[in-house]
């Protein structure tokens, strides 16, 4: 499904990065994460400008950020940004017109429930690399889907 | 030999400089948007002054207020394009091509909508039948150059003396016009009339008003005409699509002529939807039609401010056109096609914002250069890939054809049998792609920079880095290199930053950067970076390699290129390989550790210092001696080890440096300022040194680990490394206390017993004693004067803030005494501090005796609080009022003077003497009384009081001024203590007297015997004084009431001298017991003599009156005794009155 995953942490320090081996060069993949950085930044910012007060006064916003680039034509990079400031980052294959935006945004759900699951390990040091195996098949599972 | 080739015309400018590029550029006259255009004919400019004026006005200054007309100015016989036979259209049969190249210049600066003739003609002008033929002759070849055509023509009189008409006024000379229009065959309409006057300006434009309206309608004919053809070629059954698309294009900008944007866009997308259809073989010339076409839509959207449809658009064109690659040898031009839209679109998107548009990170020009950068690769590949099969001439650029998208090759009539193919591959090796390149990385960056994506440039600069290796400009990669490096460093995007790395150590060996090498190098090799176990050991090699002094060969790093590395550094001179290299901002493969081994040292202790070192190379390091670098600088040669040493990843090395603290820094803190190791084994060619700073600044030096780092290891003590530690005292064996008393009195001079006990094992010498009080400076002082002997002698005593004193040397366990001096000057609460510092010999561990300083102290609370509550009191001696605060006092007079001393402290003291200071030369005390308060001991809240008579002098005071008194000097003690505390001299401020003016003229004088019975006689005595210096002729009237029976006269006259007195006399009998109001005594004299005020004041109104006989009660009698017993004794006997 995804060619490559990335999970970035506070300070924008890379988490985890898992990268499809299908690709031939994955160095390039790095960049774009790296790239794709500015642009989650300024939409969190965004999302956090406009986001109300529901009901129970608790803040709302969507962390789903959606599509980065419009314009892109080889890849399509989502994103998704945790209240904690922690990044995640999808990159699919712009040319699989089978992928719908709606199964984008429910796979970085369960990436997210998969994350705070590995948070709760108590020797997980958070801002750290992730080391977590279950955490790593899962990744890969997705990028295997 | 010509042979027309579809491709693209290079007859455009290129926006990037002098870069060239033959291919897919947009016509300049595309480039810029459609004005009408007008033609001024008749309009000498070079020899009429008015003419040039005139055409001034038109020309220049057109700001955007103006309207958008494009002048030109032309001579009457001006030849202008011959329209074209008007054949009956042929709308089956195929165009040559879709757009003519020539059309939009030709009606852009050609063929004008309008041409206006000038002539000077005045209404009163006596040649003006002459000069009608003359214009309407001009007027008629405009008309055949202009033929066929539907060019507007307007004629404007340019007048010195115009008619100002009111409107609806007939003109006087409409009969001239009229013959005018008739031989010009021009309506009314087109006749304008232009007064040359101040007001030029104004009228030019208004007159450009008048003519842009004409323009309009030429502009809306042109493009209904071709509305026409367009509708026409509909009508047809197979529709021809170049033609159609033609029109289209035309209406498009015919109505951009008129400023109809929006009638523009809608006729531009259609052609550009007809343009789809049409399908050529590689579609080269639909290619560029199409990218024409959509340059204007872009523009127009961004114009209407649309930004975003402009976006949507472009892409749909990038996607309409993502299949039309060509032919596979000329892949090339595709990718030029892409590159050039890209760019295009970019420098339009660019100039939108300089208009005011806003952009957002995920859509700005940026990311179109860096497509556009992009695809110039892919061309610059494809480019490096072509046959290598040279010319036997030098191909020339293509030129235009016709049409757009066709264009002519030259090629020689002897070679006519080369491929096209061929010679387009040896066009485009003409093309400089990397400056390309670096031209629209180096835009990008700039847009990125300027919307907040700055990773985003960075990574841009790492490829322009790459681009720079590419033509060898290697030191400008480099740097670029070094900021990446930075960044990534900082932000642990590991494999990104080992990748980067690892260029730039090849950059750096081909320059022979040494410096930047080993950095390089050792980060490297070291377990963080992400480099593969065999590259990293290669690096390592080299680097042992130019450790051990040889010339290294890069060919395991550079490989083709290892020549030119290798060549570099033979070319070093043997002081290139000393360099100092900084490693606290790096990630190398050696850490450094170095920490003090406690947080404090004491001064008789050896201060330890432990520094590992440790790799992480896959090679064992070889070092040659490493040095600390503490804060002080003289312990730098016992923390020095010149001593080889070879670290493994295993086994990390340990170093311990010992030495004693120098006895300058104790109560100082030492700091680990630096460690340099000494890289390198025992070869004398390379001398690095590696220096690990940054102690100091309390970071910790902790590590995380990253992504995927699974051989890393952090040292776990380095987070708590001390990195500095304290020199302390030696601690102190004696002991020192003092007793202070539970309450002190503020002015007491307190002598403070200080004690101090030596339990050194030896005698200490250069003891010095010293007290303070730190929280309340100058209220408290203190004297070292007799700090031994137990005698205080008045005199001269410093009291200082702090004081210390030298004490003399005391053996072992010898205990002395000794006394401060402690003076308070106000109430308070404060701590005391005693210090007693000493030198002693001692010995400390295994090392010789060693002379140390010592300090010791005590401190205890000291509560101070004022005993003397004071009050000062006065009245006038004759006065009858009592004792006031109010200090006002008659000149001439004696004053009694009240000192009220109180004790509001608990403790029992005893007064001395108070000694009331006055000033001689205005005061003088007339009579002596002894002091009664001398050995008086007061106890909490008693009082005591001193009388004091004072006389103000006449001769050197004026009634209404004050008179300072003062100060009080009191002299007392503490009662019942030891007679060693000295006395207490206490200074207080006395407030000041105001004089009164007493100028009565007259004084009454009562003398009341001291004992009044009842029922017995009580003779009164008035004794009248006469100030003045004139006979007074007086008139006295005693008033009476029903308390007594006065005998004698009620009312008498009497006559007094100057300066002289008379007594009058009177006898009155009380009847009541008790107070008993006297007579009213009232005087009345002839002048305006009122001495009431005195009298009442001075004359005594009430006398108390005893009863005949003490009655016999039972039990203790109840006298009434006359109040303020008190102030009895101050009731001063007749006789004292001194009269003057």
């Amino acid at each position: 499904m995804a060619l490559c995953i990335g999970v970035m942490g506070s300070d924008n320090q890379p988490l985890l990065i898992k990268i499809s081996p299908s690709i031939q060069n994955p160095i390039d993949y790095h960049y774009m994460l790296y790239s794709a950085l500015d642009i989650v930044e300024e939409k969190s910012q965004i999302s956090q400008k406009t986001a109300g007060l529901n009901i129970s006064g608790a803040e709302h916003r969507d962390l789903y950020l959606g599509l980065l680039y419009p314009s892109s034509d080889e890849v399509k990079i989502y994103a998704y940004c945790t209240n904690t400031k922690v990044k995640m980052i999808l990159i699919v294959d712009a040319t699989n017109t089978a992928l719908k935006e709606t199964d984008i945004r429910n796979t970085v759900k369960r990436l997210h429930l998969a994350y705070s699951n590995m948070i709760m390990n108590p020797f997980y040091e958070v801002g750290s690399p992730i080391g977590a195996k279950s955490f790593h098949n899962f990744v890969e599972s997705i990028i295997a889907q | 030999m010509e042979n027309a080739v579809a491709a693209s015309p290079s007859s455009s400018s290129s926006t990037s400089g002098d870069l060239f590029d033959p291919l897919f550029n947009v016509p300049s006259e595309v480039l810029v948007d459609p004005q009408p255009f007008i033609a001024l004919c008749g309009l000498d400019t070079v020899h009429n002054p008015t003419h040039r004026i005139i055409w001034d006005s038109f020309s220049t200054n057109r700001t955007a207020e103006r309207l958008p007309i494009l002048y030109r100015l032309l001579p009457t016989d001006h030849d202008f394009p011959l329209s074209k036979l008007k054949k009956s259209y042929e709308y089956g049969t195929v165009p040559g091509g879709i757009l003519k190249k020539n059309w939009i210049r030709k009606h852009m600066y050609e063929v004008p909508a309008l041409v206006v003739l000038f002539v000077d003609l005045e209404w009163d002008d006596v040649a003006f039948n002459e000069k009608r033929i003359a214009c309407s002759s001009k007027i008629a070849t405009l008309r055949t150059s202009l033929a066929g055509r539907s060019t507007r023509l307007a004629l404007v009189m340019i007048q010195q003396r115009p008619h100002t008409l009111a409107p609806g006024e007939p003109s006087p000379d409409a009969e001239k016009i009229t013959s005018l229009c008739n031989a010009c065959e021009l309506t009314l309409k087109q006749v304008f009339f232009l007064p040359h006057n101040d007001s030029l300006t104004n009228y030019v434009v208004r007159l450009e008003t008048a003519l842009f309206e004409t323009v309009q309608q030429y502009y809306l004919n042109e493009s209904k005409r071709v509305r026409g053809h367009r509708d026409a070629v509909m009508r047809m059954a197979s529709l021809n699509l170049p033609l159609l698309v033609r029109h289209q294009f035309k209406i498009g900008y015919f109505n951009e002529f008129r400023q109809d944007k929006q009638t523009s866009l809608k006729h531009y997308q259609q052609a550009y939807l007809n343009l789809q259809q049409i399908r050529q073989d590689g579609g080269f010339e639909v290619k560029t039609v199409a990218m024409i076409i959509m340059y204007r839509i872009c523009r127009l959207s961004f114009r209407l401010a649309c930004p975003l449809d402009a976006i949507s658009n472009f892409r749909k064109h990038l996607e309409v056109f993502r299949t039309y690659r060509g032919p596979s040898d000329l892949a090339y031009q595709h990718e030029a096609w892409l590159f050039r839209q890209n760019l295009t679109f970019a420098q339009l998107f660019e100039e939108a914002i300089q208009g005011g548009l806003i952009a957002v990170p995920s859509e700005n020009p940026g990311m179109y250069y860096m497509k556009a950068a992009d695809h110039m690769k892919a061309r610059q590949k494809n480019c490096l890939n072509f046959p290598i099969q040279a010319l036997p001439f030098v191909p020339s650029a293509p030129v235009d054809g016709e049409f757009y998208g066709q264009l002519i090759l030259n090629v020689p009539a002897a070679a006519s049998d080369i491929p096209i193919a061929l010679y387009l591959q040896n066009c485009e090796r003409a093309v400089n792609h990397t400056a390309w390149m670096v031209h629209l990385l180096k835009s990008a960056i700039t847009q990125f920079k300027r919307h907040r994506c700055l990773r985003t440039a960075l990574m841009l600069f790492n490829r322009l880095g790459d681009e720079y290796c590419d033509i060898g400009a290697y030191e400008k990669a480099q740097s670029l290199f070094a900021q990446g490096l930075g960044e990534y460093r900082k932000s642990k995007w590991s494999v990104v930053f080992s990748q980067l790395l690892l260029r730039q150590i090849k950059v750096s060996a081909l320059i022979a950067n040494v410096s930047e090498y080993m950095k390089g190098s050792l980060e490297a090799i070291g377990a963080e970076s992400y480099l593969q176990h065999n590259d990293r050991v290669q690096l390592q090699e080299t680097l042992l390699q130019i450790l051990a002094g040889e010339r290294p060969d890069f060919r395991n790093i550079l490989g083709p290129r290892s020549q030119l590395g290798y060549q570099r550094w033979g070319s070093l001179g043997p002081e290139a390989l000393k360099c100092v290299l900084e490693m606290e901002q790096l990630l190398p493969c050696i850490e450094c550790y170095c920490s003090f081994d406690k947080e404090s040292f004491s001064a008789d202790e050896t201060v330890s210092l432990t520094v590992r070192v440790s790799v992480t190379s896959p090679l064992p390091l070889p070092f040659r001696g490493l040095q600390v670098h503490l804060s002080s600088s003289a312990y730098n040669a016992s923390c020095s080890s010149n001593d080889s040493f070879v670290v493994t990843e295993e086994q990390e090395h340990v170093l311990n440096f010992k030495f004693p603290p120098a006895s300058d820094d104790v109560g100082r803190r030492i700091d680990i300022n630096k460690v340099l190791l000494k890289l390198g084994g025992s070869s004398q060619h390379s001398d690095l040194t590696l220096v690990w700073s940054g102690f100091a600044s309390g970071k910790s030096r902790k590590r995380v680990a990253v992504v995927g780092g699974t051989q890393f290891r952090l040292f776990d003590e380095e987070t708590d490394a001390i990195h500095s530690t304290d020199i302390a005292r030696r601690a102190s064996k004696v002991e020192v206390s003092m007793f202070v008393r539970e309450s002190l009195l503020v002015g007491e001079t307190y002598r403070l017993p200080v004690a101090i006990r030596n339990h050194e094992s030896q005698g200490i010498t250069n003891g010095q004693l010293g007290i303070s009080c730190s929280d309340e400076a100058g209220k408290i002082t203190f004297s070292a004067s007799f700090l031994d002997s137990k005698e205080v002698q008045d005199g001269s005593v410093q009291f200082t803030n702090e004081c210390s004193h030298a004490v003399a040397n005391l053996a072992a366990d010898e205990e002395k005494e000794m006394f401060f001096l402690v003076r308070c000057s106000v109430g308070l609460k404060a701590q005391l501090r005693v210090v007693f510092s000493y030198d002693v010999v001692a010995t400390s561990g295994s090392e010789a005796s060693r002379m140390f300083h010592c300090q010791t102290e005590s401190s205890a609370v000291l509560v101070s609080q004022n005993p003397l509550h004071i009050r000062f009191l006065s009245k006038e001696f004759h006065s009858e009022e009592y004792p006031s605060e109010k200090h006002v006092m008659p000149l001439g007079e004696n004053i009694l003077y009240f000192v009220v001393i109180r004790n509001a402290s608990p403790v029992k003291i005893t007064l001395d003497t108070a000694e009331l200071r006055i000033n001689s030369e205005v005061m003088t005390v007339p009579i002596k009384i002894p002091s009664y308060i001398k050995g008086l001991s007061l106890s909490e809240n008693e009082e005591a009081q001193e009388l004091i008579v004072l006389r103000l002098k006449e001769s050197t005071c004026s009634p209404g001024s004050a008179v300072s008194m003062g100060p009080l000097v009191l002299t007392w003690k503490v009662a019942d203590v030891d007679t060693e505390q000295p006395d207490a001299v206490s200074h207080i401020p006395v407030p000041d007297l105001t004089i009164k003016a007493t100028s009565t003229p007259l004084k009454v004088h009562l003398t009341v015997p001291p004992k009044v019975t009842q029922f017995e006689p009580l003779s009164l005595s008035y004794r009248i004084e006469n100030c003045s210096d004139q006979l007074m002729d007086l008139y006295i009237v005693l008033s009476t009431n029903d308390e007594y029976v006065l005998h004698g006269e009620k009312e008498r006259r009497v006559k007094v001298g100057p300066r002289m007195d008379v007594v009058v006399r009177c006898a009155i009998v009380p009847i009541n017991v008790g107070y008993m109001r006297l007579p009213e005594f009232e005087i009345h004299s002839d002048g305006d003599l009122d001495i009431r005020e005195w009298i009442e004041t001075h004359l005594p109104k009430t006398v108390f009156v005893m009863p005949k006989e003490i009655p016999r009660v039972v039990g203790p009698a109840v006298i009434p005794q006359p109040p303020d017993s008190q102030d009895a004794q101050f009731s001063v006997p007749d006789s004292v009155v001194v009269s003057s």
